[in-house]
């Protein structure tokens, strides 16, 4: 597994999530994350691994009520952030032209 | 000067509160460089010249007949002849006033006895810029109106400022356009002549004040008002959009229905309308994805779509934590696109125009121009949407193309080819900080000739587009556009990516390789087939106008000695041709 393939793999998980919903999450999803956290251990991204971490512990908190739903966000975002820094990736292009 | 002044009882200390007035500069900034000329002529010319105080206050001044009653608020001077704004009597009557004053200053025995005010032991002089130096921002607010005073301060923020100049008065320069505030030693802001014209508190007055005050460390806040980008309403708004945010991460993209799409386009008008431009933009992206994810649309993707959300909650967590921060808010908040700002004059090179077209339905043609004053590339765009059901064409090559050819452009009528394709000074121009050109009518362009070879190679060797790349950030705000010229004298390859739907391009000049892609869309096939060509041809030496898109260089136009070559349109015949 590759940085590049790790990264790609983190960004799918994320927009998985976001698409399905917290409140859908199925345990598989948990069980990937812990897989994602051992790559990410083994290339030594250690900081994507203790955000990784961190977002299994919001999302079983999230998952027993014991946490609000934003702590989950703040922490899907967080990664978010992580990623495309790493990638140093341009924002998408959206709503970019307007009438002049 | 074949004049004589006549003057009454104390007009002499009266005469020399208008001598820093008399100021070539200053002048022609309250009205303009003819009409101070013609007053200046008309002033030498003049035969009778009188002072005389009325109602024992202001300074009255006849002039061959026509009186001019000064004020020290000199826009607020009336004239006895029918013009309504600044007329060449009241700068004639500045000239007479400023020399009795200064005839009165150099020869203190001349005198005359009952010129009460000199004969008064002088009192002590105010301190000058007074009314300058306690300004406070919570007044300046309250004067200004909401709307312009935040306006002015993301200006402020983004980094417009006033360069000072100290003679008889304090002259402000706006260093991001040709305009200077003035104001005067006593009376220093109620007093202030802007060169605008405008009356009262104008964006430039504000500018200058804020600059002055945060230049020399007295940019206090009032109490329970604080210097900040974020107004009370964005403050407000913050929350109920992120709580909109977090409800869609909750329930899911997928679980998202029409009123959630409803719900994002109010938000997105209600952040543009508190000043928050890039979030507003931000907003409007994800009712498009919405959208797309509702009617099963190719375009939609859930990685940008959860990336545009991610990026919303990120800066809208960010600006709630900081929500005073000086250094942080520039970086997180963008002004609305439709935040323009006039300027007086400049001239531009234009460097070609190219057609687009966005997922959520809108298309256009867009013009890049040089500012030789700023350094730095404007865009000019029409665009249309193509989703409704009599506009469905919009977006084909020949209806781009009519836009591309329409002559109906700023006061003139001018077409996107010819504003593309020439040098122009502009007048009375509106621009936004992502230097985006607006369309008004009362925008006067005058083409002085067409782009060409020459002026690029004038430019390159002044370095002005070897400017290094910023670094990358999260965080970052909308620049203006950039170009990428390279002096081609060679098509080295050219090839079609079947696969990825890309034309490949390796341009070639004697010391360096340069690879640029244009995408095949629909609106781009004229230009692949024109480069096709080209590279099966002989290439004259010439320039390859790019652009960043995506992350890749796109080229946008050829100029060759002679001309712009836009090559994304053809003729009415169905032609292009390398001239």
């Amino acid at each position: 597994m590759t940085v590049q393939a790790v990264c790609e793999q983190l960004e799918q998980l994320l927009s998985d999530l976001s698409f399905s919903g917290l409140v859908n999450m199925q345990p598989a999803l948990l069980v990937q994350i812990k897989e994602l956290r051992g790559w990410m251990s083994e290339l030594g991204m250690q900081q994507g691994e203790e955000l990784l971490g961190e977002l299994e512990r919001v999302l079983v908190a999230f998952q027993r009520e014991e946490c609000p739903a934003f702590e989950a966000v703040d922490m899907l975002c967080a990664l978010e952030f992580y990623h495309k820094n790493m990638l140093r990736e341009e924002p998408a292009q959206s709503e970019e032209e307007d009438e002049g | 000067m074949g004049h004589q002044i006549q003057a009454g009882e104390g007009c002499g200390a009266a005469a020399r509160l208008f001598l820093p007035y008399a100021q070539e500069e200053f002048l022609v900034t309250l009205a303009n460089k003819g009409l101070y000329k013609r007053a200046v002529k008309d002033y030498d010319a003049a035969q009778e010249c009188s002072l005389a105080l009325s109602d024992g206050q202001q300074l009255a001044v006849t002039i061959d007949g026509v009186t001019v009653q000064l004020d020290e608020n000199l826009a607020k001077s009336r004239c006895s002849c029918p013009s309504k704004t600044v007329c060449k009597h009241v700068l004639m009557a500045v000239l007479c006033a400023a020399e009795y004053g200064a005839a009165q200053q150099e020869e203190p025995a001349a005198k005359p006895a009952s010129d009460t005010a000199a004969c008064t032991e002088a009192e002590p002089e105010p301190e000058p810029y007074l009314e300058l130096r306690q300004a406070d921002v919570a007044s300046l607010r309250k004067q200004a109106g909401k709307r312009l005073f935040e306006d002015t301060l993301r200006l402020v923020q983004a980094g417009w400022t006033a360069t000072f100049t100290e003679g008889e008065m304090l002259a402000a320069t706006i260093n991001t356009e040709a305009v200077t505030v003035y104001f005067p030693k006593q009376e220093s802001l109620s007093h202030a002549v802007c060169k605008c014209g405008q009356q009262g508190l104008c964006k430039h007055k504000l500018i200058a004040v804020l600059s002055y005050l945060a230049q020399n460390g007295l940019l206090k806040e009032s109490e329970g008002q604080s210097v900040s980008l974020l107004s009370e309403d964005a403050l407000a708004l913050l929350p109920k959009a992120d709580q909109y945010l977090i409800s869609l991460f909750e329930k899911g993209l997928l679980y998202c229905g029409e009123s959630d799409i409803e719900q994002a386009i109010q938000l997105s008008l209600r952040l543009d309308s508190v000043g928050l431009g890039n979030l507003s933009r931000l907003m409007r992206s994800v009712a498009t994805d919405l959208e797309h994810l509702l009617q099963k649309h190719a375009a939609f993707r859930s990685e940008t779509a959860f990336a545009t959300l991610s990026r919303l909650h990120n800066t809208i967590s960010l600006l709630q934590k900081y929500p005073q921060d000086k250094e942080k808010l520039p970086a997180l908040v963008e002004g609305g696109r439709s935040d323009y700002y006039t300027t007086p004059v400049g001239n531009f090179i234009g460097l070609g125009a190219y057609p687009w077209q966005t997922r959520s339905g809108y298309c256009g043609v867009t013009a890049l121009l040089y500012s030789r004053e700023k350094q730095q590339v404007y865009t000019y765009t029409a665009s249309m949407a193509d989703f409704y059901e009599n506009t469905a064409q919009a977006s084909s090559t020949w209806s781009l193309y009519h836009q591309f050819s329409r002559a109906d452009h700023w006061a003139e009528g001018l077409s996107i080819q010819t504003i593309a394709g020439s040098c122009l000074t502009l007048r009375n121009f509106k621009s936004n900080l992502q230097g985006r050109l607006s369309s008004t009518k009362q925008t006067s362009c005058t083409i002085t000739g067409p782009s060409n070879g020459g002026l690029l190679e004038e430019l390159e060797k002044d370095g002005i587009f070897s400017a290094p790349e910023e670094g990358y950030t999260y965080f970052r705000r909308r620049q203006p556009e950039r170009v990428y010229p390279f002096f081609t004298t060679h098509l080295a390859q050219t090839s079609f990516d079947k696969s990825e739907q890309v034309l490949r391009l390796l341009l070639e000049n004697e010391r360096e390789q340069f690879s640029c892609s244009i995408l095949y869309k629909e609106c781009n096939q004229w230009a692949i087939q024109f480069l096709e060509r080209l590279a099966r041809g002989k290439l004259p030496p010439c320039w390859f106008i790019c652009i960043k898109q995506q992350g890749e260089m796109t080229p946008v136009s050829i100029i060759t000695e002679n001309a712009v070559n836009h090559f994304y349109f053809v003729d009415q015949n169905g032609v292009n041709r390398l001239v």
